[in-house]
């Protein structure tokens, strides 16, 4: 299962662009990124915060916030090209094909509208059905979800839940029309631990049950060995490691990744030195040139000032990088 | 005997709860956010207190600094009870112990230089404004933020979020505290950084003799960085152990849970059977009868309805409050 299954993989990225034309200059937030997911694979895309994961996210699912754009590179679901499609098309196949969890459901939540309204508003718009079914499904939905008193719930409105029952309430919607696709960028990020447990678990669930893969974007290397099958390494804006999970967290290469998985402060590791990786994501208006991580890398050498490719090293891992780790 | 640094002893806040804007408060009704909360911390220790949101833990916090008024309690600091002194001794209690909060965006004024922020505490106690630039200069270099004279000048939109939690602990450690309190100092940062940050208080602990007291909800966090942990759960303290104690023989479900719901960042774990609770935190205006764990227990007995278990000692410096602890 190291690579992507033959034929057409459920999604697939390739080689995107997505630029920010900003006053200061044009900002590369995604710069050359290929991703694929394959059918019922989850697939998890990790980095810090600002090297664009969640740009990635919404250029797939057409939603790149002004004044952005996809400068470069096509995004395909199937067999068909989603990246060039107008809005009109792109909204028959968000929420039907590709759907989304997002990090904080009140925000992507209406807060004016009751938990009915919203996911039969999702179910009318895809499928042929009555209000009187949609409705009938939406407490179905909920229930799956693992709500309490779904008849009930479905009359509320968003601030009357709390944030574990939220998301799971953004989870219904996102299921409600049988994705082939589900991309949750941090869905638990805003939650409690116990209850952080409950959705993945959930979501786990949810993807076998309905046979959909799953785009998992975190932060959290802890969530992505729980749940992902493959993982990306994102680092301003582009690739620079990519494998199976465990070629990711027992035989990382780059300097990079290796950073992240020792600065991770697990609770099965005590006490020992805190590691950390020095500086911070370097502006991507001006980003370095060749290797963007060489500005805080310990093993950057000359060659590192030309950029390097994404190579395969192994059996599905791919390493952008001059200075390769070795095994630990 | 020797005197713990902070003591806090049977601790309690609630809060009256309105239902709306312009009407009263409910008579009889009250949040329990903190609700009787006993422990003792000795100089050089970190006390980790985790818990979920809504926990108190917060809470417990601003009532150790007495930011708020409690309901009932009292609060050691070095054997004076915070609560006795008048805002004058308050003032010079509150030079030996400080707060670095969550969020640096927030606690740091954006109108002023950091030098400003830095300066500001020994201008207003008196100090020249010559000798109170050369101390924020040394605790800009005590963080590491070199060259300091650089930073000096500079506005908090200009830092990352990690210099900016530099800059809040370098303001906690005007006046050489002994103890600081720190709410979820990490949280808001990138893991890369929160390494940064935690190593830095680590090595101040070291130099300076800091002890310090940790509101945080990551085990991870706690584990690299604390000495002792004390469990809450609606506003009591369900366990409180050593960390390596707490990690290895959790004996409360409760902490036993926590553990068990945290993932862990090595592929092996995913086949580990993990203990997920159900239901989430209720509400603190209706506690539920008895313990209050009841009802979100793996392994809730008749009993546990009945009456509130204590506090109790199961191993020497291990306290459970459970009547069917785990083995």
């Amino acid at each position: 299962m190291n690579s992507v299954k033959k034929g057409h993989p459920t999604l697939h990225v390739d080689d995107l662009h997505t630029w920010f034309d900003l006053r200061a200059g044009i900002l590369k937030a995604v710069d050359g990124v290929t991703i694929e997911v394959g059918e019922r694979e989850a697939v998890g895309l990790v980095g810090e915060s600002g090297c664009g994961k969640s740009v990635t996210a919404f250029s797939i699912m057409g939603l790149v916030p002004v004044p952005g754009k996809i400068a470069a590179g096509s995004i395909s679901f199937g067999d068909r090209c989603i990246s060039t499609l107008s809005d009109d098309e792109m909204s028959k196949i968000r929420g039907r094909d590709i759907s989304m969890i997002f990090q904080d459901p009140m925000t992507y939540l209406n807060p004016v509208f009751s938990v009915e309204r919203q996911i039969t508003e999702t179910i009318l718009l895809h499928q042929p059905i009555s209000k009187q079914e949609a409705r009938t499904r939406t407490v179905g939905l909920l229930r799956s979800t693992g709500i309490p008193e779904a008849e009930k719930v479905t009359k509320y409105y968003p601030h009357q839940l709390s944030g574990g029952m939220r998301q799971r309430v953004l989870i219904a919607m996102a299921i409600a029309c049988n994705p082939s696709l589900i991309i949750a960028d941090e869905p638990t990020t805003a939650l409690d631990v116990t209850v952080q447990a409950q959705i993945l678990r959930l979501i786990k669930r949810m993807k076998e049950e309905l046979k959909t893969s799953l785009l998992l974007i975190t932060h959290d290397l802890g969530i992505v060995a729980h749940m992902c099958d493959r993982v990306y390494v994102m680092y301003a804006g582009k690739i620079v490691e990519h494998g199976d999970v465990w070629q990711i967290f027992k035989h990382a290469q780059h300097p990079y990744t290796r950073g992240l998985l020792e600065c991770v402060l697990s609770i099965d590791q005590f006490k020992r030195e805190i590691r950390t990786i020095d500086g911070f994501v370097p502006n991507l208006i001006h980003p370095p040139s060749g290797c963007r991580f060489r500005t805080r890398c310990a093993f950057a050498t000359a060659e590192c000032s030309n950029e390097p490719p994404l190579t395969q090293i192994e059996e599905g891992h791919y390493l952008a990088c001059y200075n390769p780790q070795g095994d630990r | 005997m020797r005197m713990p640094l902070l003591e806090v002893v049977d601790l309690k806040k609630t809060f009256p709860v309105r239902t709306g804007f312009f009407s009263g408060e409910l008579k009889g009704k009250v949040v329990h956010a903190v609700d009787g909360i006993s422990f003792k911390v000795e100089a050089g220790e970190t006390l980790g207190l985790v818990g979920e949101s809504g926990c108190g833990k917060t809470t417990a916090l601003q009532l150790m600094c007495r930011l708020i008024e409690p309901t009932s309690g009292a609060v050691y600091f070095e054997g004076t009870n915070v609560y006795d002194l008048d805002a004058k001794a308050l003032r010079d209690v509150r030079r030996e112990m400080k707060l670095v909060f969550q969020d640096p965006y927030a606690s740091l004024n954006p109108r002023r230089t950091i030098g400003n922020t830095l300066c500001r505490q020994f201008t207003i106690r008196g100090m020249s404004k010559v000798k109170a630039k050369e101390e924020a200069t040394g605790l800009l270099e005590t963080v590491g933020l070199l060259p300091a004279e650089d930073f000096f000048a500079r506005h908090p939109h200009e830092l990352s979020g990690g210099q900016r939690q530099r800059v809040a602990v370098a303001r906690a450690l005007g006046f050489r505290p002994k103890l600081i309190f720190a709410d979820e100092p990490v949280s808001a940062l990138d893991m890369s950084v929160r390494g940064q940050i935690l190593g830095l208080m680590k090595k101040l602990q070291k130099s300076n003799g800091l002890t310090y007291v940790f509101v945080t909800h990551d085990l991870g966090v706690v584990r690299s960085i604390c000495t002792k942990i004390a469990v809450m759960y609606l506003g009591k303290i369900v366990e409180f152990a050593d960390v390596e104690e707490l990690f290895l023989k959790p004996q409360h479900p409760y902490t036993k849970a926590l553990i068990s719901s945290t993932p862990i960042p090595n592929p092996d774990s995913r086949n580990v059977e993990q203990l997920v609770l159900s239901g989430e935190v209720p509400s603190p205006i209706d506690l539920p009868p008895g313990c209050r764990f009841s009802s979100r227990c793996p392994v809730k007995q008749d009993d546990c309805v009945l009456k509130e278990p204590e506090l109790l000692e199961v191993r020497k410096n291990h306290l459970v409050a459970c009547y069917h602890p785990l083995a």
